[in-house]
């Protein structure tokens, strides 16, 4: 490879389809991960810059998901790790209540919503692959192919990762009662 | 792609295992959960952003990683400046009265004073140290009030005026005795009742590290250049009333025949309170004065601030060195391990589990919210550290029954207080109307985490999970939590006034002050007396 004059990358059209097509559901993944939307969509941004460049070396450009999954998580572990928090919208939010006899109360939305936030603390302690093949099994119906392919694991392997990361979440679980 | 719902899990899974397919329902609805409750996302700025940074293709922005580092590195310079303007600022301070003649040549026979007084602007309303509260004098000018200070205080009963050397307005010069000898400028000021004594100076004695006003800390660091009899110079720390006896009573060595460096420290009792007054001198050989000239400043003790301990409710000095139990303050215990809150703040008594209090003005009415630690009571607690009732106890009809109550803040005023509840674990913040024990199911807030607590009624800015600070923009459609300061190790407690001025406690005893625009301020540190 000439270092000196490295390919351009592809052309930007191409780059607008690719976001179109997976730039929403890759907040999404990022959101069962990180709390901050706005971490996540940098996670998001940061994957498509990362693999965009690296584009033109990609020869089988089929796998760009896979890449920008894959990409994602990494930030996404990273994020976790790092606590660099800024701004965090919705850390502290305000519950909205209906008027009248009938509406939820503060304290009951509070015991309810409790639990999708201990299910996503539980799956963000469990060990990195793990954490990964639930992300991509629950958020994506991937297939074990899919994720095998965005996790470069064999899918014999993504069973086994899938088997023990759904018995520690339990067990993760069952700790916090 | 249709990101929900999850697909079922494959057949290699245990199908009997009725915990794993508990644990997929409830993952399956958390992921749907989490899906739902993200607000919209931005696709075309999300876009923009990445079309940008492609195009930017910079070697500074060539790797996220690298990016963040540098952001990283950035945020922390900035943080590093702002440590340095707070400190540097504080040294500028500290030596902004240094006597204007520190580089003229030295002399130690000078008869016309060359230096300006310390602090030189002359303030009316500025505290006096002579006559002492006690003394029940009067003086109708300030040349009666220099000459009453020479002789009562510095020990100079034929002390004489010499209104030539004297160089500013209300700045009078003082000779121990008549004819020429070393002058002691002495700075007045006028009071309602007459004038006052506010410090005094000598070219002889150019203290660089204090100055008049400057705030007192346990260990005062006490330097500049002197020439003296000798090159000894006394040093001695006294109490407001200058007819008693000195605190401490030490000396130090300058120079002897020219002006050379002193350096010294002095430990201020913990007994101490209120103003205290430093005075540098060269003691009168001949035997006619206590002192020949002198330097005197008035040092003035820190802002009280007010922190629970180890079950104790303690005033803190601004260094972290200086707790003392208030006096007559029974123990609080509190289960939030310690809170920092700010002047004219009551006492507790065993029972309270929070404890915040009033305006700071004492002629106002204080009085304080407290929550009891049985967690269903709040209390008015007065000033005097009485619970005076359970006057806004809540009922068993409001939504907060069965809620454990962490802690209460309110306001001056009438106004909403602020609940902290812990239901089933979880921190409930609600707002509550004084008047009426009633909680506003409109303005209540879901705090993300175990531990976020501390929501600042004026501030609206609250601890986190995580240990940092965050502020809470309640105006927006979607609310939105806004980092305020990160201190590098957890805060377990934050406080503020009206003006917005917030205190924080650290883990490690670190105490913050931040308000908006001004910048972080830290004011100490290593407060490790308290079990935080």
């Amino acid at each position: 490879m000439d270092l000196m004059h490295p390919p351009a990358p592809p052309p930007l059209t191409d780059l607008a389809a690719l976001h179109r097509a997976h730039y929403r559901d890759l907040v999404r993944l990022a959101s069962l991960l990180n709390d901050a939307v706005g971490t996540c969509e940098e996670v998001v941004q940061d994957a498509f810059v990362s693999v965009w460049r690296r584009a033109p070396r990609l020869r089988e450009t089929d796998r760009l998901p896979a890449y920008l999954r894959s990409a994602v998580l990494n930030g996404a572990r990273s994020h976790l790790r790092r606590r660099q928090v800024r701004q965090r919208p919705g850390h502290l939010r305000v519950l909205h209540l209906e008027d009248g006899a009938t509406s939820v109360s503060a304290e009951d939305a509070a015991v309810h919503d409790d639990d999708t936030r201990a299910v996503l603390g539980a799956l963000r302690r469990l060990p990195d692959r793990q954490r990964d093949v639930l992300a991509l099994r629950f958020w994506g119906d991937l297939s074990e192919t899919e994720i095998a392919a965005t996790l470069g694991i064999a899918p014999g392997t993504v069973k086994t990762h899938v088997h023990r990361a759904l018995a520690a979440l339990a067990t993760l679980l069952e700790d916090r009662r | 792609m249709n990101a929900l719902p999850p697909p079922p899990f494959g057949a290699d899974h245990d199908p009997d295992s009725a915990e794993t397919a508990a644990v997929q329902a409830r993952l399956r609805a958390a992921v749907t959960n989490r899906a739902a409750s993200l607000p919209p996302i931005d696709e075309a700025a999300g876009l923009a952003a990445i079309q940008a940074r492609v195009a930017r293709r910079s070697p500074a922005a060539a790797l996220p990683t690298r990016r963040g580092m540098l952001a990283v590195l950035g945020a922390a310079a900035v943080l590093a400046a702002v440590a340095l303007v707070v400190r540097n600022d504080r040294h500028d301070t500290v030596r902004t009265i240094t006597p204007a003649s520190t580089t003229a040549p030295p002399s130690s026979t000078t008869t016309t004073p060359v230096t300006t007084p310390p602090s030189g602007t002359h303030t009316p309303a500025e505290p006096g140290i002579w006559p002492a509260p006690s003394m029940n004098i009067r003086y109708p000018d300030a040349p009666s009030a220099a000459l009453g200070f020479a002789k009562g205080f510095l020990g100079q009963p034929n002390a004489v005026v010499d209104t030539a050397a004297s160089t500013a307005p209300g700045v009078v010069a003082v000779r121990p005795n008549p004819g020429p000898g070393p002058i002691t400028l002495v700075r007045t000021a006028q009071h309602d009742d007459g004038f006052v004594v506010v410090d005094a100076s000598t070219e002889q004695i150019q203290l660089e590290s204090l100055a008049t006003g400057d705030t007192l800390t346990e260990v005062l660091d006490v330097s500049g250049r002197s020439v003296a009899f000798e090159a000894t110079l006394s040093v001695q720390l006294w109490p407001a009333d200058l007819t008693a006896a000195p605190l401490v009573d030490k000396i130090t060595m300058g120079g002897g025949t020219e002006l050379m460096p002193f350096h010294t420290t002095v430990n201020v009792p913990s007994t101490a309170s209120g103003p205290l007054v430093l005075l540098l001198a060269e003691v009168d050989a001949s035997g006619r004065s206590t002192f020949s000239y002198a330097t005197v400043v008035r040092l003035d003790p820190p802002t009280p601030i007010v922190a629970v301990t180890g079950g104790h409710l303690e005033h803190l000095s601004r260094d972290g060195k200086f707790a003392k139990p208030i006096a007559g303050a029974p123990a609080v215990a509190s289960v939030h391990g310690g809170f920092a809150t700010l002047p004219g703040d009551c006492a507790g008594t065993r029972s309270l589990a929070s404890l915040h209090g009033g305006p700071a003005d004492p002629a106002a009415v204080r009085t304080a919210l407290a929550a009891t630690t049985g967690g269903t009571g709040i209390v008015t607690v007065a000033c005097d550290g009485a619970v005076t009732g359970d006057s806004h106890t809540v009922g068993s009809g409001q939504s907060v029954a069965g809620a454990d109550i962490r802690a209460v803040e309110a306001g001056a005023g009438t106004g909403p207080a602020v609940l902290e509840l812990d239901v089933g674990g979880k921190r409930l913040l609600r707002r509550l109307d004084i008047a009426t024990a009633q909680t506003l199911d409109d303005s209540a807030y879901l705090v993300d985490g175990q531990s976020a607590t501390f929501l600042d009624d004026h501030t609206n800015a609250y601890v986190a999970g995580d240990g940092l600070v965050y502020s809470l923009d309640v105006t927006a459609a979607t609310p939105t939590s806004t980092l305020l300061f990160d201190p590098g190790k957890p805060v377990v407690s934050l406080d503020a006034n009206e003006s917005s001025l917030l205190l924080f406690v650290t883990s490690d005893g670190g105490l913050f002050a931040w308000a908006p625009g001004s910048g972080l301020d830290l004011i100490g540190e290593g407060y490790t007396s308290a079990a935080w």
